[in-house]
C-alpha cells in the first residue's frame, strides 16, 4: 500500500520521502495561468502550488532520486474550453520534466488529456465524486490507472469496489480534512473568513420549520437544537479539532488509521494524506504516523492492537471513542 | 417581439451513428467582439431532440434558428464516436447578413424541424419524491393555487401556470434513500398516467448499493424512459445494462459555481460557465439531454453554449450537496451519528431550514433541505431564464412540486 502525500516544495519533497512517503502530489499555478484565468481555478487552491517551472522540475528529481513517483493536480471542478488548452500546456510541461502521472477530476478532460499528451498514468480525482464499481469501470475504459474515492465512502463500499473492478487501483482518504459536503458536488468557494469562509462553517443560523403547512412543535424544536448543537461538535472534529495538533506536531482531526488493516485486506492500493496547503511539520507528522501504523500491519500485528497503537500516537483516545474524528466510523464498532 | 426565423437547408449522406454538431456563428457581433459560438441541436420533424442520433444514411434535412443567431453555418464532426471525423465534411455556403436562406450539400439529419420551444411547447417537469400529490388541472387558476402552495411564489406560480405539466420526475438527485422502489414506482407511472405525464426517474450519486437498488428497479422502466443521472458510474451502468432508457445528465453532473455568497461581477469575471468540454463523455455515455441550475453570472448567451438539449432547474440551484445528513442524523445516536450512507427516518421530507447569516446582507432565500443546501434564483437570473425559453434555448423547465 502506497502512501500518497502532498508536497507544495523541494524541501517537502525530500523530508517527506526520508519519512517513508513514495508518492506525491502537488499542485502547479504558473504566472500565465493566473493571469489569464485567476489560481484558484486550475486546481481549487489558491496556495499550496508550486509557482515555478524550474522548482517543479527539482521537485520531480528529488522524488525521482528517492525512488517515488509525483502526480500533478488539475482538479477544478470543471474547466472552460479555453483553461482545457492551456491545462494541456502545464500536462506536457510536467510530463516533460518527468512527471509520472496527473491527477484531474474532469472526466471531459480526461479524454482531451489522452488525445493530446503522452500520458502513461491518469489518476480520477476524488473530486470526481465516483464512489461506486460502474464509475470505477467507466474510470477504467477511459485510461485511467487509478481512482481515488471521495471521503464520502465506507470501508465496506471501498474494498467492494476495489474487488469488483481489478486493473483499476483504487485510493482512499486517510488522514487529514474534512469536507461536509461531497468535493465535487459543492459549487462554492472557501471564502475569505471576512465574508463567511467556507460555506459550511459560514455562520448560517437554521429556522426550522415544516414543509408543507404547519409548525413545528416544541419537543420537535428541541430535538432540532439538540441535533444542532452535535453537529457542531461534529462540525469541529471534521475541521481538524480546531486545526490542533500535539506537541510533536502530529495533527489530529479526520482519521483513518484505524481503518488500516481492513483498507489494505480489501485491496486499496494507496491511502492519500489531504492538505495540500498544510504546514511542512503536519505533513511531515501526517507520513510519519501513517507509515508507523503500515510497518505494524506488515509485521503481522491483529486489528486491535494496531486500533490500540493508532489511537495512542497522538494520543487521541477520548477524541476517537466519538466518532466524529473518523472517516469511517464504523471500524470501531468491530 | 421574437426575431424571424431563417431556413437553412441541407441534403446528403447521414451517419448511422454518432453526433453531428452545428455551430453558429454570430455574424451580428463580429463587429463589435470576437464570434461568440453555439452548438446547436439536430431535431427530428417530431422536435424531439436526436444527438447523438441514429438515422437513416442519405436523407435531407432542414434547420431553422433565428436569423440572429444563424448567419453562418459550420457542421463540425464529433469529437468522439464510432466514425472517424473525416466523414463529415462541410460544403459551406456563408450567407450574406440579411440573405435568408442557405442551400449547402452536407451530410445532415432528416426532417429536421424547428427548435422552437417558448411558449405552449415548453416542456414543464415537476420534480417529486412523492408524486400521489400532483394533482390533474385543466385551468390555469388551479395550476396557479398549486403552484403558489408549492413555491410560495406568486410571480413564478403566476407563469408556471401558463403551462400543463408534461413529465413527472420521480425520486431525488440528492439522497440514495429516496430512491423509489418498485410499488413507488409503479404508483407513480399510474398517477402521472392520470395527470397525462410522461415519468422520469431521478437518480442521485450512486453507493455501490444503489447501483444494486437500480439494477432491480431499471427493468420495470419502459423502453424510452427518461433517466436523469448524477452519477458517472450510474451513467456507464445504464448505458451498459439498459441501453434502451434515454440518460439525461442531472444538474450535478453539470458543473458550476453557485455560491450564493459571492458578488455578482466577482462570479463573472472568475467563473464563466462552459459545459462544452462535457461533449465527449456525454456522447460516450448516450447521454441524450442535460439539464443545469441557472449559472449565476449567466445571459441568455449562456444557454446558448449548451451542447445538447438542455432542461433548466427553477426557482432553486443547488449550492453544495453532502451524503452526510445533518437532520437525517437527529435519530441516530453513537459514532456513526453524521457518518455517511447511514439509515434515516426520512425527517427531510418533513421538516427544512431557511438559513441565514446573520451581520451580513445576502439577498438570495438559502435553504437547507436534508443533506443539501439550496438557493432561489434572483429576479435577474429568472428573468434570463424566461427570455432564453423565448429564444429557443431551453427545451424544458424543472420546477419542484413539493413545498420547500
Amino acid at each position: 500500500m502506497k502512501i500518497v502525500a502532498p508536497i507544495a516544495s523541494v524541501e517537502e519533497a525530500e523530508a517527506l520521502a526520508r519519512a517513508g512517503a513514495r508518492e506525491f502530489y502537488c499542485g502547479f499555478a504558473p504566472d500565465e495561468w493566473i493571469g489569464r484565468f485567476r489560481a484558484v481555478s486550475t486546481n481549487r487552491r489558491p496556495s499550496g502550488n508550486f509557482r515555478d517551472r524550474a522548482e517543479l522540475h527539482r521537485a520531480v528529481d528529488v522524488v525521482h532520486r528517492h525512488r517515488g513517483s509525483i502526480s500533478l493536480v488539475l482538479n477544478a471542478q470543471t474547466y472552460t474550453d479555453e483553461q482545457i488548452a492551456a491545462t494541456i500546456t502545464i500536462a506536457e510541461f510536467f510530463l516533460g520534466i518527468g512527471g509520472d502521472s496527473l491527477i484531474v477530476s474532469d472526466l471531459g478532460l480526461v479524454g482531451e488529456l489522452f488525445q493530446h499528451v503522452p500520458l502513461s498514468r491518469i489518476h480520477v480525482s476524488s473530486v470526481a465524486t465516483c464512489r461506486n464499481g460502474s464509475a470505477a469501470r467507466l474510470c477504467k475504459e477511459l485510461g485511467a490507472s487509478r481512482m481515488i474515492l471521495p471521503r464520502d465512502v465506507t470501508v465496506g463500499e471501498a474494498c467492494e469496489i476495489a474487488t469488483e473492478v481489478p486493473g483499476i487501483e483504487i485510493e482512499a482518504f486517510i488522514l487529514n480534512d474534512g469536507c461536509v459536503f461531497e468535493e465535487g458536488a459543492c459549487a462554492t468557494l472557501h471564502l475569505p473568513q471576512s465574508l463567511g469562509g467556507p460555506i459550511c462553517l459560514d455562520n448560517h443560523t437554521a429556522h426550522y420549520r415544516r414543509r408543507g403547512s404547519g409548525t413545528l412543535d416544541g419537543p420537535a424544536l428541541d430535538k432540532l437544537r439538540d441535533n444542532d448543537e452535535e453537529y457542531r461538535k461534529w462540525l469541529w472534529y471534521r475541521f481538524s479539532c480546531g486545526f490542533t495538533t500535539n506537541a510533536e506536531g502530529m495533527p489530529f482531526g479526520p482519521c483513518g488509521l484505524c481503518a488500516l488493516p481492513s483498507l489494505l485486506r480489501g485491496g486499496i492500493a494507496a491511502v492519500k494524506i489531504a492538505g495540500r496547503e498544510a504546514p511542512t511539520a503536519r505533513k511531515l507528522a501526517s507520513v510519519r504516523m501513517v507509515r508507523a501504523v503500515l510497518d505494524r500491519i506488515e509485521a503481522g500485528e491483529d486489528d486491535e492492537h494496531i486500533m490500540q497503537f493508532a489511537q495512542a500516537l497522538r494520543p487521541s483516545e477520548e477524541h476517537c471513542r466519538t466518532g466524529y474524528m473518523c472517516y469511517y466510523p464504523e471500524v470501531l464498532g468491530h | 417581439m421574437r426575431p424571424p426565423v431563417r431556413t437553412f437547408t441541407r441534403q446528403g449522406a447521414v451517419n448511422s451513428a454518432g453526433s453531428v454538431k452545428i455551430r453558429l456563428v454570430t455574424l451580428l457581433s463580429q463587429e463589435q467582439a470576437p464570434p461568440r459560438f453555439g452548438v446547436w441541436p439536430i431535431l427530428d420533424n417530431s422536435s424531439q431532440m436526436l444527438w447523438p442520433f441514429h438515422d437513416t444514411p442519405h436523407s435531407s434535412s432542414a434547420l431553422r434558428c433565428h436569423s440572429d443567431f444563424a448567419s453562418q453555418l459550420d457542421v463540425l464532426a464529433p469529437s468522439t464516436g464510432p466514425f472517424p471525423p473525416t466523414m463529415i465534411r462541410p460544403a459551406l455556403h456563408v450567407p450574406a447578413p440579411g440573405e435568408t436562406s442557405v442551400t449547402a450539400t452536407t451530410p445532415f439529419a432528416k426532417n429536421v424541424g424547428p427548435q422552437r420551444f417558448g411558449g405552449d411547447s415548453l416542456e414543464l417537469a415537476v420534480s417529486m419524491v412523492n408524486p400521489m400529490s400532483l394533482s390533474e388541472a385543466d385551468d390555469s387558476a388551479t395550476r396557479y393555487a398549486w403552484w403558489r402552495n408549492a413555491l410560495g411564489d406568486h410571480e413564478l406560480a403566476s407563469w408556471l401556470a401558463n403551462f400543463t405539466p408534461t413529465h413527472l420526475y420521480v425520486g431525488s438527485e440528492f439522497c440514495e434513500h429516496l430512491l423509489p422502489g418498485l410499488r413507488t414506482w409503479e404508483k407513480a407511472i399510474a398517477h402521472a398516467q392520470t395527470v397525462q405525464c410522461r415519468v422520469s426517474l431521478l437518480t442521485p450519486i450512486a453507493s455501490p448499493q444503489l447501483i444494486r437498488d437500480l439494477g432491480k428497479l431499471l427493468p420495470s422502466l419502459t423502453d424510452g424512459s427518461e433517466v436523469i443521472v448524477n452519477d458517472w458510474g450510474t451513467a456507464h451502468f445504464i448505458h451498459e445494462r439498459f441501453p434502451a432508457l434515454h440518460l439525461i445528465a442531472g444538474r450535478l453532473l453539470c458543473r458550476m459555481m453557485k455560491d450564493p455568497r459571492l458578488d455578482l461581477a466577482a462570479q463573472t469575471a472568475a467563473f464563466r460557465f462552459d459545459p462544452r468540454p462535457l461533449r465527449a463523455i456525454f456522447a460516450r455515455l448516450g447521454i441524450r439531454r442535460m439539464e443545469i441550475d441557472v449559472p449565476l453570472s449567466s445571459d441568455v448567451d449562456t444557454f446558448f453554449t449548451l451542447p445538447l438539449p438542455a432542461g433548466v432547474h427553477v426557482p432553486f440551484a443547488c449550492v453544495a450537496k453532502g451524503r452526510m445528513c445533518r437532520i437525517g442524523s437527529s435519530s441516530i445516536r453513537g459514532p456513526e451519528r453524521f457518518a455517511v450512507g447511514r439509515k434515516c427516518r426520512k425527517e427531510c421530507l418533513k421538516v427544512s431550514a431557511q438559513l441565514e447569516r446573520p451581520g451580513f446582507r445576502d439577498t438570495r432565500d438559502v435553504y437547507q433541505i436534508g443533506n443539501s443546501i439550496i438557493s432561489k434564483h434572483s429576479a435577474t437570473m429568472f428573468e434570463v431564464v424566461r427570455n432564453a425559453i423565448e429564444r429557443g434555448f431551453i427545451s424544458r423547465i424543472v420546477v419542484p412540486g413539493e413545498p420547500i
